[in-house]
């Protein structure tokens, strides 16, 4: 258009004033597709069912519809070729895309912009964070991010119990777990496979699982713990213990809801995990009409439809200066990344089995991969990865905090988040209330009152919520070793007491089994005992990443729905030399013809792209070209 | 049905028998619609006359929509020419092959394309990142990301 508008100004003005009619794409007496080169001639009749043509741009290029829009969607889908995706190769004309592009899509679309650029944001602010502080400084950082997720994601009653804000107090492994929970939750984003599975499948088994698997058997740290310490090694209450584990099942409250910490993340999330997979696959069948393992396979498969693809196995990071490109070198060729900036080893994905050799035919794959290709172009962020692997611990606080709250209105969701008797109630927790040292007994008479000096507890009594009796939660498996084999009062007389001395080998086996099997079900009994807010934030999390999921689905489907209802607006001939152009022999005398008639005709000239007619009817075929053209969508476009 | 790209390359190939190629260019062999050679030459005045080179071209079941994998055979008794832009190995760094591909262009154009490419050449000299890029190259240059970052040719 801009090559030469003089020109084209001129045509334009004098086919106006002499009324001269501009050919289009329908007056070509010979018709070749730039893309695929085949030809139509007007005069000889196809026998298969006529193709669409289009005349999208200035020039004599023509093509097949479909096989342009095949092109601009697979340029588009590559980022170095995107910006040229709309424009014609030989003049540079833009092209004009029309489609259905509802509201939500837009929206949608908007939203992923807005994310992307917080994501640059947060880039910026990471790298200049990481150039100010160095070394061991983004170790405090790491483990002041662990210890801050810990405590969203399990809940500030148990942190002070098993943690607390002082780092004096922490266990040596603190020091290497902590660090660990936000390099895994990164780590988890950068895998190549992540961006297939649904989101926060990665997310759960590298922070959840982990943590879960940590932390329960973890001993109670600090103040509060001192205290329990001293109250189990009395001599009455070690030899109690000694006598629950071996003849008795009362004081062990083994709840079997909300699951055990240690077999939920041993078993449970693989198993949830899979489920979910499973619905989520199926979902995406339902809504997309192609298969995730399909996707998986094209992109898995080498031969990606696009001229200058990158690697297969590699995430691309494109982010304005910066370009990052991790590559998992699985095949037999080395992958070479000139412009690399950092590239790691990871697995290749191993789905290659899945045929792919249907996908020519299946355009509904192919819209689904285009539609995916094109918003792992707008989610492909640094910032925006990492950003969003932080925040887990956070969001599962929140969903965590939320379904809390729901759960004030309904009993079954009580039941299902296990939420303690105590925080229903508004007052703190069993664990809470001895971590303050403000645990009181029923009346007198009971264990604790004997067993503790009066002195730390001797406030006014308070009649306790439930009948049961009161304790101290029992202690973690490690100190209960330490109890029975070197207590200095484990040697204490009772009438009926047993010691761990006086039992058989058998006794002795059947404690220890007791302990270690008490401990993998419970954790230490204090995870039991306490407010489950760990098992809400896991259930918040996963509620999360379904519905992140589900955002994400209807993107997709919303984008594959815009991709099929594509149609590049199809021009005239104007400014274009009509000599140079091969026009059908009718054509001529039709010129000739309206020349005579009005003018307005050029104005209303709608191309007909889909029209199997190979000579335009004279005079009446104004209307019918007019409905034809409402009925494809396609807008007349005379260049005036 | 054969394929699309099937039947553009038999045009492309009838095209080049019916027409012959344009001069210092020579069809070496298309039997199948895979792997195509062409022989190149560099007439009139330049640093590479007198020099014959051979050209691969490698095609996707995509093409014309993905590029094809052009680059020079370099074997026992054939180099790659010495270009700042083409790679010892004879992998070739130039736009045409990459981001600024499209369907207009065809087997032939590619061909003028890298023949007036080395046509223009000043010096003889590899491409700077020579040894590097050589050591690692995949076995595809498509596989590669090239930065072109040098607009005179």
């Amino acid at each position: 258009m801009a090559s030469n508008p003089q020109r084209r100004a001129h045509e334009t003005q004098s086919s106006a004033t002499t009324g001269q009619r501009v050919p289009t794409i329908n007056d070509l007496r010979v018709k070749q597709c730039y893309i695929c080169m085949e030809e139509e001639r007007s005069d000889t009749p196809t026998t298969q069912p006529p193709r669409a043509w289009t005349h999208p741009c200035s020039c004599t290029l023509v093509a097949h519809a479909d096989c342009l829009l095949k092109w601009i969607q697979s340029s588009q889908a590559t980022s170095s070729r995107a910006p040229n995706a709309l424009k014609c190769p030989q003049c540079g004309t833009a092209y004009e895309l029309i489609s259905k592009e509802p509201f939500l899509l837009k929206l949608l679309g908007t939203g992923n912009k807005v994310l992307q650029k917080c994501g640059t944001w947060f880039t910026l602010l990471g790298v200049a964070t990481a150039a100010g502080v160095a070394g061991t400084s983004i170790y405090i950082c790491l483990t002041a991010y662990g210890a801050y997720a810990l405590e969203k994601f399990i809940g500030r009653e148990m942190f002070d119990l098993i943690l607390t804000d002082d780092p004096t107090n922490w266990p040596w492994s603190a020091y290497i777990n902590l660090p660990l929970i936000p390099l895994s939750l990164i780590a988890s984003r950068f895998t190549p496979t992540s961006s297939l599975s649904p989101a926060g499948g990665a997310s759960a088994s590298s922070f959840i699982i982990p943590l879960l698997l940590v932390w329960p058997p973890s001993q109670p740290v600090g103040e509060p713990a001192r205290r329990m310490y001293e109250y189990w090694s009395r001599p009455e209450n070690a030899r109690r213990l000694t006598e629950l584990s071996l003849f008795g099942n009362n004081g062990t409250r083994m709840s079997m809801w909300p699951p055990p910490p240690i077999l939920f993340g041993l078993f449970g999330i693989p198993l949830v995990k899979a489920l979910y997979r499973r619905a989520y696959a199926r979902l995406y069948k339902r809504v997309l009409g192609s298969s995730v393992q399909q996707s998986v396979a094209r992109r898995a498969n080498p031969g990606p439809p696009n001229g200058n693809a990158p690697n297969d196995d590699e995430i691309r990071i494109d982010e304005g200066p910066i370009v990052i490109r991790i590559v998992a070198r699985g095949g037999n060729e080395p992958a070479q990344p000139v412009d690399a900036n950092a590239d790691a080893d990871a697995n290749a994905p191993a789905a290659q089995n899945v045929p792919v050799a249907a996908e020519e035919e299946d355009p509904d794959a192919a819209n689904v991969q285009a539609a995916e290709q094109f918003l792992n172009m707008s989610t492909s962020s640094l910032g925006r990865r990492i950003g969003g692997a932080l925040l887990v611990p956070v969001i599962s606080n929140m969903m965590g905090g939320l379904l809390l709250r729901l759960s004030k209105r309904s009993v079954i969701l009580q039941g299902i988040l296990g939420v303690s008797h105590a925080s229903r109630m508004g007052t703190n927790s069993t664990v809470r209330n001895w971590l303050i040292g403000d645990y009181t007994g029923p009346g007198s008479g009971s264990v604790v009152e004997r067993a503790l000096p009066t002195t730390a507890f001797s406030q006014p009594r308070r009649t306790s919520l439930t009948e049961s009796e009161p304790e101290y939660p029992y202690p973690p498996l490690s100190w209960t070793k330490l109890f029975l084999f070197s207590s200095p009062y484990g040697t204490g007389t009772g009438a009926g007491s047993a010691r761990w001395k006086d039992l058989s080998i058998f006794q002795q086996t059947r404690v220890g089994l007791k302990l270690v099997v008490n401990a993998m079900l419970g954790g230490s009994r204090i995870w039991v005992e306490s407010d489950p807010v760990w098992w809400r934030n896991s259930l918040g999390f996963a509620l999360f990443c379904a519905i992140k999921d589900a955002i994400h689905l209807l993107h997709l489907y919303l984008k594959k729905k815009e991709l099929e209802s594509r149609k590049v607006v199809n021009r005239d001939f104007s400014g274009v030399d009509f000599e140079s152009l091969d026009l059908i022999p009718g054509f001529l005398q039709e010129e000739q013809a309206s020349t005579n008639t009005n003018e307005r005709r050029i104005s209303t000239e709608a191309p007909s792209s889909v029209s199997a007619k190979i000579t335009p009817a004279p005079q009446h075929q104004h209307e019918s070209e007019v409905e034809l053209m409402e009925e494809l969508d396609v807008v007349a476009h005379d260049g005036q | 049905m054969t394929s699309i790209s099937v039947r553009r390359l038999q045009k492309e190939l009838t095209e080049i028998q019916n027409e012959g190629c344009p001069v210092g260019i020579n069809l070496l062999k298309a039997d199948d619609f895979q792997t195509w050679f062409f022989t190149l030459e560099v007439m009139g005045d330049s640093l590479y006359q007198g020099e014959a080179y051979t050209l691969m071209f490698r095609f996707e079941p995509q093409y014309p929509i993905s590029s094809p994998a052009v680059q020079f055979v370099v074997s026992h008794d054939k180099q790659a020419p010495i270009h700042p832009h083409v790679y010892s190995n004879g992998h070739i760094c130039a736009s045409i092959l990459g981001s600024e591909w499209s369907p207009v262009l065809s087997v032939v154009a590619v061909c003028v394309t890298l023949q007036s490419m080395l046509a223009s050449c000043k010096k003889k000299e590899r491409p700077p990142d020579n040894d590097r890029y050589v050591r690692t190259a995949p076995d595809n240059p498509k596989k590669t990301v090239f930065h072109y970052d040098d607009d005179t040719v």
